[in-house]
């Protein structure tokens, strides 16, 4: 009967189940699925969650998660969800832990009585079980059971499972946040698992080591070759992680590459470049190529260079930066230049808004344009690749114009201003902004392009759209006084007098208040003429002024109480700079005393202000004048003298200065700040600092020895030089371990068939050179041993010439014609020689210091 | 480094639907960066302007003392937002990367990303969060590995529930002992089929006079992979040369490729992208198969324009093409004409909605966001040149149109690059030859050309 019963009830729910599908499908009737808790719902949950069926204690559970997300309060629930952590289903227990792991805090008491279940699931034969319980063990935060989520670890960091060893990992730093005096203890899990030879952990070691110790970079020596081995492996985002920590150790422990960091290739001299013709030719390459690099650090840039081709963003740009703060700037094979590329396509391939990743490819132009702006021989052969798209978004043309301005130079100075010319017309009033600013940059940088460029910012002065006149004022008032500053520069351009009055005549064309304010502002300034041109205006003008400006003022005066405070202020300055250069007009002086009392009782505050002090500053000026006509002066004016008795009177000149007296250009739109966050950092993107954020450190002074990164566990692994073409392949991972050669089958999971070891070179490299490089570059103790016998200096140095060179000549000749290979032979041994010899020289000052 | 704070999922009104655990932050956390975003979104809606895509939250910082912040970054799907605040620092790239491989694994898991299927089936959301994420690190992210761990939504599935098996999965192997990250083992399919389908978009700007002033090529190779076993494949391309700039899927050897411009991998089960890639410059003045001759007067209150359009590809129609124009702030109507080959033309001119449906394509204009969109269904090179000529009305004295005409268009079975797939060949532990397809799709990404 029961049975009968069950049948009927199954039915009936699976006639339920078919047609609430139906119903979802339409869209109708969402209300029925577990994610809409009404009240009743809530209360059956209980009941759900004793029931023996296991279907209804899924369904109890899934409503407590749907509570969780809807900001109910779950909690009450705790004992009756802590009894099913023993669940048979993996599905409920799932649920259970993610219940556990938002409310273990809170209830640890009750929590306590599960552990044991925890603690057995440990030994669990499913790697998955394991995984799990102890991610749960690590996420409680009870510091009482520190013991034995200890234990847990230390059990597991050996685990055959190269998935539950990265939950070990996870699970350290979990630890250290609890309970920092863990440090000691956890250090050598953490040095177990850096060893261990899979590349599935090693992004989550790696994180632990961030999060536990970022600081002992040290511990990483005997491991750091193991480690860039792996990485090009591990998952995507270990890499991003692993980057970080190798850029930091390199910067920490490694030697400074010649022409590192921002150094322009071309103010150095240029080893002889190979040309482009595909990959093949590099296997003639040999160690030879990275001298003068620490070996190290040469390694370390070969090994990650496939990973500028990874699937993922992060890793691309990680690389990048890798490369962009530790390649030297010219070099065959590990060049700054290798960044270029990858970066442009990430850039590029995900700006297209049917693939719907704009965001990453704006923070790409953003990290570039940052690049650019510090370092812009890098990016100058792919100008093109920067031009503006109207399609493209606000911050990615905002980066690209940055760019775009860092990247002008003399080659490309038409087809900059083309492109800024045309950006103008940006619907986009911003960018049209950027734009003007940049046409402006180019006026004053690029004299060949200059008049062209003032031509189109005169243009745009007629513009109805504010903003950009507005703009093109003030970059043409930046653009005069930088021209009226260095005459020398600015030879093409026509002289301040002349634009001044070009831009004068357009007053009346300039609606917006600022640009106003700025013609007044630069009229009064480069009002004053050459007494030699005195005599062109045929005594039509006043004396000391050009021809044009009286009619200026005139204009200002009478459109005076129509214009903006700010235009108002610059008219009364211009009519006082009048008054000083030319003080025996007569008309000039009706036109300022009319000009001085509208401003005297003007409505803004400011206006009048101004209108006062700077009467009151041409006191001198007036007195000079009426001691030359003794009757000039006004009634006012007499009342006026009156009052300002006893404050310092000054002389007409001594008011030229203080009014017209040059003044740093105040540029401080055109200035770009510099950052002070690191390139390619989230920091630098939002331009506030966030938690965590540290600056890369300068290259060390000290490097490390490189004997300290041979380990013995180092030694199991790499050096048997492998032949070039490795024979990685055909070989699948599964049916046997031979793809995994090169890891002398450590790896007891064939971890990864990729078998995408970089080119046989490294190994070598790694082993040949270390005796020689190690044995002379650790200063320290070769000074110590000097103190011992005198004559080693000689048989150190002896030693010094790079022995593979012998090597590495005869497969090159196998495909460079005989002369090239000669030529540059020669060459970059005359270099090394000179190298040498220095740093022969430099051991033997230090020697005598 | 490496760690983001959790995620949220923001449904069209900014309510929230789904939110991970902060388990490191004061439980205001989320509500704050939610907050932050709705206000910031609301402002950007009026100003009808953009977001920025990283966007500053002012928090309390974990000890709670002083002020600290976080970066929001954001993605907007379907109509759903997607938030990953970042409070500590990160490479900036990886909350978006982490965000687009969340997005794809729920895409595999419910098909299309809608509110109501991530309603449906928030427990596998949390599950799959809860795989993906640990404390902020990302853990699982390979889509076959979860599908091991956290098992996708199927009908199949439903019924074994209501059938009272309920849950008890039966996994077909253990989890977590795939010796490829990125397979399964014992996949296997009743028919052996692998398809490639290689997709390239073309961007450039091109001036007034027809020079293209910047251009490049970006292609995708996407693969649909149902093979049985652990076929271990080959792909030759004829011409590997045209592909300049790689993006590989993890599977492929890199050695291989670099040594010998082949292509070796092991594929995953189902949908994956194999490659992306930017195909080398050449002579690009043939790539574009669209010549476009644009004109565009701007007078008081209003302007002229002209287009004409010829295919300059002889053996495929280009579909789909659009050509379209942002008028300016303040256009109001657009009367044009539409010439073209096929049928009489006629002409029409309405205030408002105006629409003209004529032989040469049809316009559109819409004086919510003033852009003229002119559409035709398909052009080949033989036919005469449609045309679309027709002035503009503007309430501004002084109308600013955007700079540029926008072009989009399709072609089938075309390839800008010539990118060609030479063989396949199949080698590994399988006996089977599968069958190899392979499609072309071309179009257009930004082509923009100036008047």
């Amino acid at each position: 009967m029961a049975a009968l019963n069950r049948l009927s009830q199954r039915i009936i729910e699976n006639f339920q189940e078919t047609t609430r599908d139906l119903s979802l499908l339409a869209g109708s009737n969402p209300s029925s699925t577990p994610y809409d808790l009404s009240d009743d719902r809530l209360k059956e949950i209980s009941k759900l969650l004793e029931s023996r069926v296991e279907r209804e204690r899924l369904e109890g559970m899934k409503r407590i998660i749907a509570g969780i997300s809807k900001g109910r309060d779950m909690e009450s629930f705790f004992a009756q969800v802590v009894k099913n952590v023993v669940s048979q289903s993996i599905e409920i227990r799932k649920l259970v832990y993610i219940y556990l792991l938002r409310f273990a805090s809170t209830n640890s008491d009750l929590l306590l009585l599960s552990i044991n279940t925890f603690q057995k699931d440990l030994s669990d034969p499913s790697p998955l079980i394991r995984s799990m319980s102890l991610r749960v063990l690590t996420s409680i935060r009870v510091p009482v059971i520190q013991g034995i989520v200890m234990l847990g670890l230390k059990k597991l960091v050996t685990d055959r499972n190269p998935w539950v060893r990265k939950t070990v990992a996870g699970g350290l730093a979990k630890v250290y946040e609890m309970d920092s005096t863990s440090l000691p203890q956890l250090i050598p899990l953490l040095q177990t698992l850096l060893s261990s030879p899979s590349p599935l952990t090693l992004g989550a070691t790696l994180t632990a080591f961030i999060e536990i110790c970022p600081d002992r970079l040290d511990l990483l020596h005997p491991y750091y070759r193991h480690i860039i081995k792996l990485l090009v492996d591990a998952d995507e985002w270990g890499q991003s992680v692993a980057l970080g920590v190798l850029t930091r150790y390199a910067r920490m422990m490694l030697e400074q590459p010649p022409n590192s960091g921002s150094t322009n290739p071309s103010s150095i001299p240029q080893p002889p470049i190979r040309t482009e013709n595909g990959s093949n030719e590099k296997e003639e390459e040999s160690e030879d190529e990275f001298s003068g690099i620490d070996e190290d650090l040469a390694m370390l840039l070969h090994f990650i260079k496939p990973l500028f081709q990874s699937r993922n963003p992060a890793v691309v740009l990680a690389t990048a930066n890798a490369y962009y703060h530790l390649a030297p700037s010219a070099h065959k094979i590990i060049s700054q230049d290798l960044l270029v590329k990858p970066l442009l396509r990430l850039a590029g391939v995900t700006n297209d808004e049917k693939l719907g990743k704009e965001q990453i490819s704006a923070l790409t132009w953003d990290v570039i344009a940052s690049m650019v702006e510090e370092r812009p021989w890098l990016f100058a052969k792919h100008h093109q690749s920067f031009f503006l798209y109207t399609s493209d978004s606000a911050s990615i043309q905002k980066s690209k114009l940055r760019a775009l301005v860092a990247l002008v130079d003399k080659d490309n100075a038409q087809v900059s201003i083309r492109e800024f010319k045309h950006y103008v017309q940006f619907p986009e009033s911003k960018t049209g902004e950027e734009a003007v600013k940049a046409i402006g940059y180019i006026v004053r940088t690029q004299p060949e392009v200059a008049a062209s460029g003032l031509r189109s910012l005169m243009r745009l002065l007629k513009s109805q759209r504010d903003t950009l006149v507005a703009q093109a004022v003030i970059v043409l008032k930046s653009v005069i006084l930088s021209s009226s500053t260095n005459s020398s520069s600015s030879s093409s351009l026509p002289s301040p007098q002349k634009l001044v009055a070009k831009l004068a005549k357009q007053l009346d064309g300039i609606t917006n208040p600022k640009a106003r304010a700025s013609v007044y502002w630069l009229v009064g300034q480069f009002a004053a003429c050459d007494p030699s041109q005195e005599s062109e205006k045929k005594g039509l003008g006043w004396e000391g002024v050009e021809l044009w400006v009286p009619d200026i003022l005139r204009k200002g005066i009478k459109g005076f109480v129509n214009e903006s405070a700010q235009s108002k202020l610059q008219i009364i300055t211009l009519a006082t700079k009048l008054l000083v250069l030319s003080p025996s007009a007569s008309q000039l002086n009706l036109m300022s005393n009319y000009l001085f009392s509208l401003a005297r009782y003007d409505n803004d505050y400011d206006v009048r202000d101004r209108a006062r002090f700077l009467h009151a500053l041409l006191k001198g000026v007036r007195d000079e004048k009426g001691s030359a006509t003794p009757n000039g002066g006004e009634d006012e004016d007499g009342q006026e003298e009156e009052e300002d008795r006893g404050g310092v009177v000054l002389r007409r000149e001594q008011v030229k200065v203080v009014i017209l007296g040059k003044r740093e250009i105040g540029d401080s739109s055109e200035k770009r700040q510099a950052s002070e966050y690191q390139v390619g950092s989230m920091s630098r993107i939002t331009g506030r600092k966030l938690n965590g954020y540290e600056e890369l450190p300068e290259w060390t002074d000290d490097p490390t020895d490189s004997s300290l990164r041979d380990s013995e566990f180092e030694n199991l692994q790499a050096p048997t030089p492998l032949p070039a073409p490795t024979p990685t392949y055909p070989i699948p991972p599964t049916t046997s371990q031979g793809a995994n050669v090169i890891r002398q089958g450590i790896s007891p999971v064939g971890s990864s068939p990729a078998g995408s070891y970089p080119r046989g070179i490294t190994p070598n490299l790694g082993a040949n050179t270390t005796a020689a490089k190690g044995k002379f570059r650790d200063l320290d103790a070769f000074l110590n041993s000097e103190s011992e016998s005198g004559d080693e200096t000689e048989s150190e140095s002896d030693h010094l010439p790079p022995a593979p060179r012998a090597v590495t000549a005869p497969p090159r000749s196998a495909i460079v014609p005989e002369y090239d290979e000669d030529t540059s032979e020669e060459e970059t041994d005359e270099e090394e020689q000179e190298s040498e010899s220095e740093s022969e020289d430099d051991e033997r000052a230090a020697l005598y210091r | 480094m490496g760690r983001i704070d959790g995620i949220i999922i923001l449904d069209s009104n900014g309510k929230p639907l789904i939110s991970s655990h902060f388990p490191l932050h004061p439980p205001s956390y989320p509500s704050l960066h939610i907050d932050t975003f709705n206000t910031a979104r609301k402002r950007a809606l009026s100003e009808n302007a953009e977001l920025d895509p990283v966007i500053w939250v002012n928090t309390l910082s974990r000890g709670g003392g002083s002020m600290s912040g976080a970066g929001l970054c954001h993605v907007e799907r379907e109509g759903l937002f997607f938030l990953v605040p970042v409070g500590q620092e990160v490479n900036p790239l990886f909350a978006f990367s982490f965000l687009d491989s969340f997005l794809d694994t729920l895409r595999d898991y419910l098909g299309d990303i809608t509110e109501i299927n991530i309603k449906d089936n928030f427990d596998i959301i949390y599950m799959l969060i809860e795989e993906m994420l640990d404390e902020g690190h990302p853990m699982t992210m390979e889509s076959n590995m979860l599908k091991e761990i956290v098992l996708p939504p199927t009908l199949m599935r439903k019924l074994l529930n209501v059938a009272g098996v309920s849950g008890l999965q039966a996994p077909t192997t253990q989890p977590f002992t795939a010796p490829i990250p990125w397979r399964r083992p014992g996949v296997r399919h009743s028919s052996n089929e692998i398809y490639f389908d290689i997709e390239e978009s073309i961007d450039a700007i091109i001036d007034k006079r027809g020079n293209i002033l910047s251009s490049s090529v970006w292609g995708r190779i996407n693969c649909n992979s149902r093979l049985s076993g652990n076929p271990d494949l080959l792909l030759n391309f004829a011409n590997p040369k045209v592909l300049d700039e790689c993006a590989f899927h993890p599977c492929i050897r890199y050695n291989k490729w670099e040594k010998n411009r082949i292509l070796s991998f092991i594929p995953p089960d189902g949908k994956f992208r194999l490659l992306e890639y930017q195909a080398a410059p050449t002579n690009t003045k043939n790539q574009i198969p669209l010549g476009v001759k644009a004109s565009l007067v701007v007078e008081p209150n209003g302007g002229r324009f002209s287009i004409t359009l010829t295919s300059k590809l002889p053996s495929r129609p280009l579909e789909d093409i659009v050509i379209s124009i942002y008028l300016g702030k303040g256009a109001t109507s657009v009367s044009a004409t539409a010439q073209g080959d096929r049928k009489p033309l006629g002409s029409r001119s309405e205030e408002g909605t105006a629409e003209g449906y004529v032989a040469g394509g049809n316009w559109e204009f819409d004086p919510h966001n003033q852009v003229l969109k002119w559409k035709l269904s398909s052009l080949v090179s033989t036919e005469r040149s449609p045309t679309l000529t027709g002035s503009f009305v503007s309430s501004e004295t002084q109308p600013t149109p955007s700079p540029s005409f926008e072009v989009s268009f399709n072609i089938q079975h075309h390839s800008f690059s010539n990118l060609r797939v030479d063989q396949l060949k199949v080698q590994g532990d399988v006996m089977y030859k599968p069958f190899k397809g392979v499609r072309q799709l071309a179009r257009s990404g930004k082509v923009e050309v100036r008047w």
